[in-house]
C-alpha cells in the first residue's frame, strides 16, 4: 500500500539531495582557481523500497556520499615532476648569475683584460724604459687582478645565498611536514566515523606537492588514510600524526657550510647531505658544493697559474734601478712559502684524531702544478696523493717527517691517528687574493732587462714574460687564456643541459597538470549544466510535495 | 577527453609564455646582433669566440709592435744610407789627396773637409729616434760615440732589441753602433779610420792615405752589409704585416660567422613570432571569455 505521506517524504528527500547537489556544484565553481582542488561529486542512491502491494514502491533518493574525482597515478608523477623542477629550477636562475659573471660582454671579461695586460707588455718592449708603457703594465694588471677578485667574490657570494637558502628550505620543510601530520589527524578524525575528508585530502596533496619541490620524497598511505612521507630515501618526516625535523649544521670540512641532519632520537643521527637525490635542496647543494666551488677553484687555478709563472720569470730580471728578484704579483709563489690562508691552504679533517702537525712550503715554484693534494696516515705509512692525477707516494712515518713532492716540501711531525686526513693546495684562495705587488711609484721595479746596468733598451727580460700567454703552463696542455676558454665552455655546457632539462620537465609537467586537470579540474559550463540539471529537479521535489498537499486536501475533502 | 576551464587557460598561458620566451631571444640577437648572448646559447661558439678574441687582440698588437719596428728600421737605414754617401765622399777626397797634382796645401783643405765628415759620421752614428740612441744597443739613454769617437753602448755580441712580431718570433729592431759603424773591437772602426785619413792628410803620409782608403772601404762594406740587414728586416716586416692584415679579416669573418646573428632570419622569425603571438592573445581572448554563463539567460 502506497501512502500520501511516502510521496511527500519522497518529495523532501529530492529536494535534500538536490540541495546537496546545489552546495556541492557551488563549492566546486567558489573553487574552480584553487590549485590542488579536486572537484566534487554527490553520489546519488536510490532509497530502499518498501514491499507493498503490488510490488515494491521506491522510497526517492538519498545522497549518499560526497567524493573527489582524482587520480592518484597522475597525482603521485606529478610529485615526481615536482622534485625535479625544484632541482632544475634552482639550477636555472643559479646558472644565468655564474653565466653572466663569466660573460664576453660584461666590463670583466677575463680573457680581453689578460689579453690587454699582455699587449701592454709587449708595447713595453718596444719601449722598456718608457715610464707610460711601465704605467700601463702596471693599471693592467690591476684591471685584470681586479676582475678576477671580483668574479671569485661573486661566486663566493652565489655559495653564501644558497647555503643561506639551505637552511631557509629546511624550515619549510619543517613547517609543511608538520602540517602534514596534522592533517593526518584530521583526515582520519573525519573518515573514522564515516566522513570524506576530501578538501582535507586535497589540502595535504597539494602541501605534499610543496614538499616535493623542496626535497625528494616517497609517500604511502595506510588504512587509517594518514601518510607516512619519506625524505632523501630513508628519513621518515611524517608517520601518523608525529613529524620529524630536519636541522643544520655547520661543517668545517666544507668552509662551514650547513649540511642537513636527520636525528629522530639522541642515539640516531645521519647526516643527509649527500643523500638528497631531488629537489630545490639538491639543487642548491649542487650548486654549493659543485658549480661554484669548481669555478671558483678553476679561478684559483688560473690566479696561481699567472701570478707563479709570471713571477718566476720576472724575479730573474732586472729593473730600471738595478732591483732584482722582485715579484710582479702577490701571492708571490716563491722558494719558501709558507702555504696558510694567503697562500694556498692545509686543512685538517675535523674527523682527524691525531695530534701531529703538517706543514708545507714551496720548495720549486716550477713544479708546482696547482691540484689539490690529500696526505692520508694509514698502518704506519703516510701516502701523499694528487687528488687530480692519481700521482701518489707512500712512505713509512718516522716523526719528523720531510719529503718534496711536485714542487712542495711537506713536514710532519707528532703522533697521527689512523685514517687521519689533511687536503693541501698551493692556489686555494688565490683568485681571492691576487694583487699587484708593484706600486705604480714604483714603475723602476718593472724587471724589464736581463742585465743589471745600462739596460734603459734591454727588453730580454720582457719579451720572455710575454711568452707566457701562449706557453701550455695549466697541466701542460692548457695556455693562460686557452683554460679560461674551457671554463667559460664548461660552464655554458653544464648551464645548457640544465635549462633544456628544465624546460623538458617543465613542459611533461605541464602536460601532468593538464591529465590532472581533465580528472579533478572544474569546468564552469559542466557545473552550469549540473547547477541547471539540480536546480530543476529541486523544482521538480518541491512541486510533488506541492502535489502531496493538493492530495491530501482532496483526501480531507472527502471526509467533510 | 574532459576540459576543465583550467586546462584552458593553462594552455593557452603555457604558449602564450613559450612564444614570449622566443620572442625574447630573437628580440635579444635582434638588438645585440649576435646569436651567442651568454655561454649555454652555444658553448663551443662561445669558446671559439674567445679564442678568436685572444687571437685578434694579439694580432692587433703584433701589427703595433710591427708598425713600431719598421719605424725604427726606418731611421736606421736613412741613417746608414746618409754615413755610406758620407764615406763615398771621404774616399773620393781620399782617391784625389793620392794623386799627385795636389798639394800638401790642398791635403790640408781635404783634412778640413775630412775632419767634417768625421762629425757628420759621428753626428749620424748618435742619431736619435723617439728619444732614444739608435746604435746604442740596450743603452738607449746615452749617446754610442762619446766625443773621441770611441763606442761606449752596449758590447758585442749583444745589444739586439727584440719585439714579437708573432707567436715566439721575434725580429731585431735596431743595429747595435759596432755592427754598422765598427768599434776599437769589432769590424772596422769607421770613425778611427776617418780620423787615420785626417791624420795622414795632415801629414801629407801617402801611405797612410791608402790604409785609411782601404779601411773605410771595409767600412762601407759593413754599412752596406747593415744596410741590406736592416733592408731584409723592414721586407720581413711589410710581409708580417700583410700577413695580419688578412688574419685580421679572416679572424674578424669567422668571429662574426660565430657569433653574428643573421639579421634578416632573425627579423624574418621576429615578425613570425610576433604574429604568433598575436594569434594566441587573439585565442586567449577568444577562449577565455566564452562561457556557457554568456547562453544562459
Amino acid at each position: 500500500m502506497s501512502s500520501i505521506y511516502d510521496i511527500l517524504s519522497i518529495g523532501k528527500r529530492g529536494m535534500m539531495a538536490q540541495q546537496a547537489a546545489v552546495q556541492v556544484t557551488a563549492h566546486n565553481i567558489a573553487n574552480v582557481n584553487t590549485e590542488g582542488y579536486s572537484r566534487q561529486e554527490v553520489i546519488f542512491e536510490e532509497g530502499i523500497p518498501l514491499n507493498s502491494n503490488p510490488g515494491q514502491t521506491g522510497t526517492g533518493v538519498n545522497a549518499a556520499d560526497i567524493q573527489r574525482r582524482y587520480d592518484s597515478f597522475i597525482e603521485e608523477q606529478l610529485t615526481d615532476s615536482k622534485e625535479t623542477l625544484g632541482n632544475f629550477g634552482v639550477q636555472v636562475s643559479a646558472f644565468s648569475k655564474i653565466e653572466d659573471l663569466f660573460n664576453d660582454s660584461m666590463g670583466t671579461d677575463i680573457n680581453k683584460l689578460l689579453g690587454q695586460f699582455f699587449n701592454s707588455m709587449q708595447d713595453l718592449s718596444a719601449n722598456p724604459a718608457g715610464t707610460p708603457e711601465r704605467v700601463t703594465v702596471l693599471s693592467r694588471g690591476d684591471a685584470l687582478t681586479d676582475a678576477i677578485n671580483n668574479i671569485y667574490s661573486s661566486l663566493n657570494q652565489l655559495q653564501k645565498d644558497m647555503n643561506s637558502q639551505v637552511s631557509q628550505t629546511v624550515n619549510e620543510i619543517n613547517s609543511i611536514t608538520a602540517q602534514i601530520a596534522s592533517l593526518n589527524v584530521d583526515i582520519r578524525q573525519a573518515e573514522i566515523t564515516g566522513q570524506n575528508a576530501n578538501d582535507s585530502r586535497d589540502m595535504r596533496g597539494r602541501i605534499l606537492n610543496d614538499l616535493a619541490e623542496k626535497i625528494d620524497i616517497q609517500y604511502f598511505e595506510d588504512d587509517t588514510g594518514q601518510i607516512t612521507v619519506i625524505g632523501a630515501g630513508l628519513a621518515t618526516l611524517v608517520e601518523k600524526g608525529n613529524s620529524w625535523t630536519l636541522d643544520i649544521e655547520t661543517n668545517t670540512d666544507n668552509y662551514g657550510y650547513y649540511d642537513i641532519i636527520y636525528s629522530p632520537d639522541e642515539s640516531n643521527v645521519t647526516n643527509l647531505t649527500d643523500r638528497i637525490s631531488n629537489g630545490r635542496m639538491k639543487g642548491l647543494l649542487t650548486i654549493r658544493d659543485t658549480e661554484t666551488s669548481d669555478a671558483m677553484d678553476e679561478l684559483d687555478r688560473l690566479a696561481a697559474a699567472i701570478a707563479s709563472e709570471i713571477n718566476q720569470i720576472h724575479r730573474t730580471g732586472y729593473g730600471l734601478d738595478g732591483s732584482t728578484g722582485i715579484n710582479l704579483f702577490t701571492p708571490s709563489f716563491e722558494t719558501g712559502d709558507v702555504l696558510s690562508e694567503d697562500v694556498g691552504a692545509i686543512t685538517a679533517m675535523s674527523t682527524n684524531t691525531g695530534t701531529g702537525s703538517v706543514s708545507a712550503t714551496i720548495d720549486d715554484p716550477s713544479a708546482l702544478t696547482f691540484n689539490d693534494y690529500e696526505i692520508t696516515f694509514s698502518g704506519g705509512n703516510y701516502t701523499f696523493l694528487n687528488k687530480s692525477t692519481n700521482a701518489s707516494s707512500t712512505a713509512a712515518y718516522a716523526d719528523p717527517s720531510n719529503f718534496t713532492f711536485e714542487g712542495l716540501s711537506v713536514n710532519i711531525s707528532g703522533s697521527f691517528g689512523e685514517g687521519d686526513t689533511y687536503i693541501i693546495s698551493a692556489h686555494k684562495n688565490t683568485a681571492k687574493n691576487l694583487q699587484v705587488a708593484i706600486d705604480m711609484r714604483d714603475t723602476a721595479r718593472i724587471a724589464a732587462a736581463t742585465a743589471s746596468t745600462d739596460n734603459r733598451g734591454d727588453n730580454r727580460n720582457v719579451l720572455a714574460l710575454v711568452q707566457i700567454q701562449d706557453a701550455l703552463t695549466i697541466d701542460g696542455t692548457s695556455s693562460i687564456g686557452s683554460y679560461y676558454g674551457s671554463i667559460v665552455g664548461r660552464i655554458g655546457v653544464n648551464s645548457q643541459y640544465i635549462n633544456s632539462q628544465y624546460s623538458a620537465q617543465e613542459f611533461s609537467s605541464e602536460q601532468l597538470h593538464n591529465m590532472r586537470e581533465s580528472v579533478s579540474g572544474v569546468s564552469i559550463d559542466e557545473e552550469m549544466a549540473n547547477l541547471m540539471k539540480f536546480q530543476h529537479a529541486y523544482q521538480a521535489s518541491a512541486r510533488l510535495i506541492t502535489i502531496g498537499d493538493e492530495l491530501l486536501e482532496t483526501l480531507m475533502g472527502i471526509v467533510r | 577527453m574532459r576540459v576543465s576551464n583550467k586546462m584552458l587557460y593553462n594552455s593557452v598561458m603555457g604558449n602564450m609564455q613559450r612564444n614570449l620566451e622566443k620572442l625574447l631571444d630573437l628580440q635579444e640577437s635582434a638588438s645585440s646582433g649576435k646569436k651567442i648572448n651568454k655561454p649555454s646559447d652555444d658553448p663551443i661558439g662561445a669558446t671559439k669566440v674567445i679564442n678568436y678574441n685572444t687571437a685578434i687582440s694579439k694580432a692587433e698588437q703584433y701589427q703595433r709592435n710591427i708598425d713600431n719596428g719598421t719605424a725604427f728600421l726606418n731611421s736606421s737605414e736613412s741613417a746608414v744610407t746618409a754615413t755610406l754617401e758620407t764615406l763615398q765622399r771621404a774616399k773620393e777626397l781620399a782617391l784625389s789627396a793620392l794623386s799627385e797634382t795636389n798639394s800638401s796645401a790642398d791635403k790640408d783643405v781635404m783634412a778640413k773637409e775630412i775632419e767634417q765628415l768625421y762629425e757628420q759620421v759621428k753626428q749620424t752614428a748618435n742619431t736619435k729616434y723617439d728619444n732614444k740612441y739608435l746604435f746604442a744597443g740596450f743603452k738607449t739613454d746615452t749617446a754610442p760615440y762619446d766625443a773621441t769617437g770611441n763606442y761606449t753602448g752596449t758590447a758585442s755580441p749583444a745589444g739586439y732589441i727584440d719585439v714579437e712580431i708573432d707567436a715566439g718570433n721575434t725580429i731585431s729592431i735596431n743595429m747595435p753602433g759596432y755592427a754598422v759603424f765598427g768599434s776599437a773591437t769589432d769590424g772596422t772602426d769607421i770613425l778611427a779610420a776617418l780620423d787615420d785619413l785626417k791624420t795622414a792628410m795632415e801629414s801629407n803620409d801617402s801611405d797612410g792615405i791608402e790604409t785609411a782608403m782601404t779601411n773605410i772601404d771595409a767600412g762601407m762594406d759593413q754599412a752596406i752589409d747593415a744596410l741590406a740587414e736592416v733592408g731584409a728586416r723592414i721586407n720581413r716586416l711589410e710581409i708580417a704585416s700583410n700577413h695580419f692584415d688578412k688574419l685580421l679579416m679572416d679572424l674578424a669573418v669567422y668571429k662574426s660567422e660565430t657569433e653574428d646573428a643573421d639579421i634578416t632570419k632573425v627579423i624574418t622569425e621576429l615578425s613570425i613570432q610576433q604574429n604568433m603571438l598575436e594569434v594566441s592573445r587573439a585565442t586567449a581572448a577568444k577562449v577565455l571569455q566564452q562561457s556557457i554563463l554568456d547562453f544562459l539567460r
